[in-house]
This record gives C-alpha cells, structure tokens and sequence, in this order.
C-alpha cells in the first residue's frame, strides 16, 4: 500500500519517459503485480493521449507573415521592446520588489557612512574587539550612536 | 537549431528573410499553444501575431543562452499569461461559453466535438502554471528540461506541476462525464 502511494507519484514522469533506467526498471516490476498502479497509469496515458490528440491547428502560408508586415508597416520598423526575455514573465513578476529593497538599503547604508564622518566607523568597532552583536551593528551601520 | 542560429544571424544582419523564415518554421508550433490555452481561433491567432511581434522587436536581445524555441515558447506563454490576466476569471478558468465551445469543421464528428469540449473545459479548469507546464509536455511534447528552462523553474517543479495538472484533469474529465450523464 505505502509502495503503490510511492509509485503512484512516480508515474506521471514514467509516462512522459522521464524516469531513469533504474527507476523504470523497479516500476515495471511493481506494475506486473500490482493491478491498481496498472489502472492509475492506463488513466494517466489516456488523458496524455486526449490532450495531445486534441485537434492540431494550423495557419494558411503566409497568412501570419501578411499579418506581421500590415502590422510593422503601421507601428514602425526595428524599435527595441522593454522585454523580460520574454515580455513580461510572469515568474519574474516580482523579482523587481527585492532588488529596489536591496539597493535601496545599500544607498542607506553608503548614505549614513557619509553623513557622519567623525563617528566610530563599523570597521573600527569590529577592528576594536567588541562585542558585535546585531543590534551594535545595526545601530552603528544607521549612525546612531547609543 | 544550426538553421535557427542561421535565420537569427541573416535577420540581425538587416535581412528580413531570416525572420519570416522563423515565423513560417514556428507559427503552427506556437499556434498550438496558445490554442490549447485560449480554445478561440481568432483570438488565438492575434496572440500568435503579437508573440512575433514581441520577437521581431527583441530578437537582437536573444543572447542565445537558451535554445530558440525555449526563448520562443517563453514568449508565447508569457504573452498568454498577459492575454489571460486581462481577462477577468480567466486565469483560473471559467472560460465563455464562445471559448469552452469553438467552432468546428461541419465534418466533424459529434463524439471528436464531443471530447474537444471535454478538454477544453477541463483544461480551462486548471490554473495557469498547472496548465503551462502540461501543455508544454503533452501538445509540443518539450522534455521537463526544457520546460523548466521555458517556465523558468526547476525541473522537480516542472514534474509536480505537470503530476498535479494531471490529477486535475482527471477529476475535472470524471467531473464533466457524470454532469453530461
């Protein structure tokens, strides 16, 4: 039972042929015993079978290129797009968010160390032997002295 | 992949050849996917023009870090993602009754009707990231590896995602065959 809800798991990738030799090797033999996992895969090819045999659209010659030159001719030629290498990806929607952060607290950071010349620097505090705890640290870094 | 770098180099070099060379290698190939997202012919089409549109303009940016058609199918399913998100409710499904029932062929039969209307509203049923990464695997047959490198995520995401989209789907059909008997 915990074999087939393993196996189970593994299916879908041996049904794409993406399992390796040895893993192939121990699902077969698990599927010439076991029934269930026999069936969970038959219904795992059909549904790959039903979507990939979905009817296969294609576009008369030329008809897309006609389209494309109408359209170039309209918008203008070669002009660079803004593209995420691939124009608004979606899994790197929010990776901007991160970036602005860090950049933002290293300006911060440089910002303070400027501002206040004559106080005790952090390399001077961590060169002195003190205790560097986060908190000294931190209050150091925003040029806060306590 | 030779003949891709090829048409790249012809096009970047000032000759258009090279691009509509791509466009008449991919446009089914990305037909397809968009299609098996959208299920509108029309509105499919238009997304397709928009994604060489996309590469036309950015083709000078393709480092070649990835294969073409990886950073083509990045394109496409991006471009669908946007399409879809405009789309109120589309993202997660519930497509309109124009997009869960295309119009077919006359000479179709009612039992392939049948199972493309299956499909299709099972399909629309799965999320997005779900459905991205089993189209890729099922209609344009991508290994995981290249999957994870189009949808930029690892491949034991890429393998989860097409685990899960499955389960769904599987519900999804099973729900759809006991509502129609």
């Amino acid at each position: 039972m915990k074999e087939c809800s393993r196996v189970k798991r593994l299916l879908s990738r041996y049904a794409d042929g993406e399992s390796g030799d040895a893993e192939a090797f121990r699902l077969r033999r698990h599927l010439d015993i076991c029934p269930s996992c026999r069936e969970e895969l038959a219904g795992l090819v059909k549904i790959k079978e039903t979507i990939s045999c979905g009817e296969k659209k294609t576009l008369p010659a030329d008809y897309l290129l006609c389209r494309l030159r109408d359209r170039i001719a309209r918008t203008g030629g070669r002009k660079r797009e803004w593209c995420w290498s691939g124009a608004g990806d979606f899994s790197l929607r929010f990776i901007p968010v991160p970036v602005t952060a860090i950049a933002l607290s290293f300006l911060l950071l440089v910002a303070s160390f400027g501002r206040s010349p004559d106080t005790y620097s952090l390399e001077d505090y961590v060169l002195s032997g003190s205790r560097t705890n986060t908190a000294a640290v931190l209050v150091l870094m925003l040029g806060q002295e306590g | 992949m030779e003949e891709d770098s090829s048409y790249i180099i012809q096009f970047l070099s000032g000759e258009e050849a090279g691009f509509e060379a791509l466009v008449r290698k991919y446009q089914d190939k990305v037909l397809n996917i968009v299609y098996s997202f959208i299920r509108h012919d029309a509105e499919s089409e238009d997304i397709v023009q928009e994604v060489f549109l996309k590469v036309y303009r950015s083709l000078e940016s393709f480092k070649g870090r990835s294969a073409f058609p990886t950073w083509l199918y990045r394109i496409t399913v991006n471009t669908v993602y946007d399409f879809l998100r405009k789309r109120r409710g589309f993202l997660r499904g519930q497509l309109t009754e124009e997009s869960v029932y295309p119009g077919s062929g006359p000479r179709e039969s009612l039992l392939e009707k049948e199972k493309e209307r299956t499909v299709s509203r099972a399909l629309a049923a799965v999320p997005f990231k779900f459905r991205a990464a089993v189209v890729l695997k099922d209609i344009e047959g991508l290994s995981y590896a290249e999957i994870s490198e189009v949808l930029r995520c690892g491949i034991g995401t890429v393998e989860s995602r097409i685990f899960r989209a499955r389960q769904m789907l599987k519900r999804e059909i099973l729900k759809i065959s006991g509502e129609s008997k």
